[in-house]
């Protein structure tokens, strides 16, 4: 076994030319994530993104409940590089950190099994008479922001700083598990100093958070929320990172991966309720954005286009602490039309 | 606050940061060679409760040195004090004496 | 008949020995040392298991011994080779010293305790090496947390870098335990409101004395001894560093928030040998490369079977000061013969 250091790993991303799959559950939690990293590539990088809209999801979380079998979740992935192969494309850039384990997952599995490959192969064609090659890269969507994390911050006015102290913020990064835990090699800085995010909060002007509960889990699971009854684990496994990070008082907390975005959001609403507890000093949470949204408000996007409004924690105290303008009105609003703010909760402020 | 239907657990980690309860520094100044046991389990082998119960005197020791008072004042009432621990424990602890104190700690003990 | 004469790569407790020995025996030798002053590890240590002697008492006869013999220091020894009955000596500095046999003393490396990236050494100024402790006990390194602390809080982690297949070391380094407890045993002595918590995997007391000093440790010190190994040190609040191990006797996992996180560091060998023909480069070891005793004692080619080439101390495997002293006496011995038979 090779000796290598993680520290310094770094993992190599294609610079242009990219086949896009989104994450299957995040357009409806932060829609405009995935259109924010679009936007960045395409209009502020220049960059050629395709994407075929036949795509569907990659079955990921069935799989990992052990609802989807091995051969369908094949099958599937199999369809989404024929799509690619059919649009020209060889670098595969993944939205969804599940899917992106996934997807390293099935070709890992068809380099140590090459019948399966070759069942796969067969699957396909008869069920849909599609064929495929394999990618030459896969890369998270996380990975190219942090590949042209400069770039981004040469083009932005916005440094991670409270722009009344002119103090850095603290900011908990939490990189999905699947990240780099099953492929090291396939993550900057591999399972053990996993960069992809503290890179970019360092070098956008923040400070990272070192916190004891960092590796822990957010608590997503898979088959562990699926069913109402078993949520508590998936509670208590969040409660103890929120329990270990609070001490330090972070501004906010980015991740790359749907999931935990959403459940580290959405679980300080539901920790509120069911234990009257908030994990900040005036009870409004900490905010927590996607990788993408911290991009998005880096290069000056109107925060309400992000779709900041759909968080659960609000962000203006955020937005105000980096100095980010945005009119209130517009919070609520939608092609010009007023909507119905949501119902407060009991115990997160709002 | 709502039922969501479930709850939220709380943690099996033993947490070394609270400080010793005082009735366990008691105990330990009241049966000093509860401090030299070495966790070898002879007397748990041979523990008469042991056949039916959960009773191992070492882990109760264990207990007290963790600050897990309640489940070791609860475990040791498990005990019979027949003694037969103390004839092939290798360090000599008074057994009978610390399951005693162990029992009733912070009745007889408490600050 | 002209004096035979012998070179010692090493001058630490190992070859000191061994050169005041042959010097007893009628055997000329001089001494070859990369370091800038002899003694090698013992002349960092502050007091010597399992009775607290000072190390300084250790290491002085040691010095007396060789007064008069011809040491190079800062001379790195990079090659040896053999002509013959000749054996020809390199060093970095551009020496050269013929000589009728060559002892290899060259002892150990301390284990590179970042290498074990979870336990976050050279990243939290809490964690800190069993070799830095004992520099703190003999006030020449820093304490990492405010000395005027009501009640520090101190972890020792065992087997860090030894048992250990991940950092390629599969061996014991044999003294860590017993100076894991030597040291507990000196910081209650030091902080008397102090708390002190070892996390150990077995507790390897093999020597005389050795088991006494645990049992002391534990029943008059109050050390605690948690079996389970750690599984990562993390930073809390104010500087303080927080461990997760799991307490196996408990079966549960535990949690403790320190002041100071000791790591006792195990022994890597501290050069490899590699042999062409009569050529034998003294190199850096790699990973997983054992001790002399491990892998070139048994390769014939360049040990059994090369006459004039002999080791001595801790480069063979882990050992104490009594052990080294003891090995460098014997293989003296094993020299003084080899070289009467040449004569
Ligand atoms: C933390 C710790 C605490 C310890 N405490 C005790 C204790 O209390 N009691 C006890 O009995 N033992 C103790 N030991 C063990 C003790 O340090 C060793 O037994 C002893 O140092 C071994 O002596 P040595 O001469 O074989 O090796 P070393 O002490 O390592 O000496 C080897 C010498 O060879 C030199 N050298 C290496 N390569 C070359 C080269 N290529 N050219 C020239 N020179 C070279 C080195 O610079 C060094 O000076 C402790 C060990 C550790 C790790
Ligand atoms: S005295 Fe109690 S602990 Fe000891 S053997 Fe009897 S029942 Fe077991
Ligand atoms: S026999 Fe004695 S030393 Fe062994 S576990 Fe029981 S009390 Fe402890
Ligand atoms: S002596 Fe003890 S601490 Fe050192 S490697 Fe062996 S078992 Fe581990």
């Amino acid at each position: 076994m090779a000796n290598i250091s993680w520290k310094d790993y770094e993992k190599r991303v294609p610079d242009d030319h990219f086949f896009y799959v989104r994450s299957c559950i995040r357009q409806t939690f932060f829609p405009g994530a995935e259109t924010a990293l679009l936007n960045i590539l395409r209009n502020e990088l220049g960059k050629d993104v395709f994407e075929d809209s036949r795509h569907t999801t990659c079955t990921g979380i069935g799989y990992h409940s052990d609802i989807i079998p091995l051969e369908t979740i094949m099958t599937m992935v199999a369809r989404q590089l024929s799509l690619m192969t059919e649009a020209g494309y060889r670098n595969l850039l993944v939205s969804c950190v599940t899917s992106f384990g996934i997807y390293l997952e099935m070709l890992d599995m068809w380099k140590h099994f090459p019948e399966k490959l070759e069942q796969t192969r067969d699957a396909l064609r008869k069920t849909t008479g599609r064929e495929f090659e394999l990618p030459q890269s896969v890369v998270h969507a996380s990975d190219v922001v942090f590949h042209f994390r400069n770039e981004i911050l040469k083009r932005s006015s916005v440094r991670l700083m409270n722009c009344k102290s002119g103090e850095p913020l603290k900011v908990v990064e939490h990189v999905g598990c699947h990240y780099a835990k099953i492929f090291p090699h396939e993550g900057f800085g591999g399972a053990e100093f996993p960069s992809v995010l503290s890179g970019l909060v360092e070098s956008w002007g923040g400070t990272v958070v070192d916190y004891p509960e960092r590796r822990h889990c957010c608590g997503f699971g898979f088959r562990h929320y699926l069913i109402q009854e078993n949520r508590g684990y998936s509670v208590s496994n969040a409660k103890v990172k929120f329990e270990s990070m609070a001490p330090f008082q972070p501004d906010f907390i980015v991740a790359n991966c749907p999931g935990c975005a959403m459940f580290l959001d959405k679980w300080q609403y539901t920790l509120a309720e069911m234990t009257g507890k908030t994990f900040s000093a005036h009870g409004h949470g900490i905010p927590v954005l996607t990788h993408e949204e911290l991009a998005g408000l880096m290069l000056g996007m109107d925060p309400w286009k992000l779709g900041l409004q759909m968080h659960q924690v609000q962000v203006e105290s955020l937005l105000d602490k980096l100095g980010i303008l945005y009119a209130p009105i517009e919070k609520y609003r939608l092609a010009g039309v007023d909507i119905k703010p949501p119902a407060r909760p009991s115990v997160l402020m709002v | 606050m709502i039922n969501f239907g479930y709850t939220a657990s709380e943690s099996r980690h033993i947490d070394m940061d609270e400080r010793l309860h005082p009735a366990i520094e008691k105990m330990l100044h009241r049966e000093p060679s509860l401090k030299e046991c070495i966790a070898c389990g002879r007397c748990a082998a041979v523990c008469t409760a042991g056949y039916f119960t959960g009773m191992q005197f070492y882990r109760l020791n264990l207990m007290a040195h963790r600050g897990l008072i309640n489940e070791m004042k609860q475990a040791a009432r498990a005990c019979m004090l027949c003694g037969k621990c103390q004839m092939t424990c290798p360090k000599g602890v008074n057994i009978r004496h610390g399951v005693l104190l162990m029992s009733q700690i912070t009745d007889v003990l408490d600050v | 008949m002209s004096q035979q004469k012998v070179a010692i790569v090493g001058a630490g407790p190992a070859g000191l020995q061994a050169a005041a020995t042959l010097v007893s025996l009628g055997v000329s030798v001089e001494i070859f040392e990369r370091n800038g002053s002899p003694g090698g590890h013992l002349k960092q240590w502050h007091a010597l298991f399992p009775h607290f002697q000072n190390a300084t008492h250790a290491l002085n006869p040691l010095l007396n011994g060789v007064k008069g013999i011809t040491m190079h220091l800062g001379s790195k020894v990079s090659e040896i080779s053999h002509n013959g009955n000749t054996w020809r000596l390199l060093s970095d500095d551009g020496l050269k010293y013929e000589s009728d046999a060559v002892l290899l003393t060259t002892g150990f490396n301390l284990f590179d305790a970042s290498r074990k990236e979870e336990y976050g050494y050279g990243v939290y100024p809490g964690v800190v090496t069993s070799a830095q402790l004992e520099e703190m006990f003999n006030g020449q390194r820093p304490w990492p947390f405010d000395k005027s602390l009501a009640a520090p809080k101190i972890g020792f982690v065992h087997c860090v870098g030894s048992r250990d297949v991940k950092c390629g070391n599969r061996f014991c380094s044999k003294v860590c335990c017993v100076t894991a407890v030597k040291q507990a045993i000196e910081i209650r002595k030091r902080f008397s409101d102090s708390a002190v918590t070892c996390f150990y995997m077995d507790l390897r007391m093999y020597g005389l004395g050795f088991e006494e000093l645990y049992h002391e440790a534990q029943v008059n010190h109050q050390v605690q001894f948690i079996r389970g190994r750690l599984s990562e040190a993390s930073p809390a609040v104010s500087g303080k560093i927080q461990v997760k191990a799991e307490d196996t006797l408990m079966g549960r996992p535990l949690k403790l928030t320190l002041d100071m996180l000791v790591l006792m560091v195990g022994m890597e060998p501290a050069v490899k040998l590699t042999a062409q023909n009569n050529h034998l480069a003294l190199g850096k070891p790699g990973f997983g490369d054992g001790f002399m005793a491990d892998r070139e004692l048994n390769t014939p080619e360049y040990l059994q079977v090369t006459p004039g080439l002999f080791v001595a101390g801790a480069c063979k495997g882990p050992a104490s000061l009594p052990d080294t002293i003891q090995d460098a006496k014997a293989v003296s011995v094993d020299v003084y013969n080899f070289l009467k038979t040449k004569s």
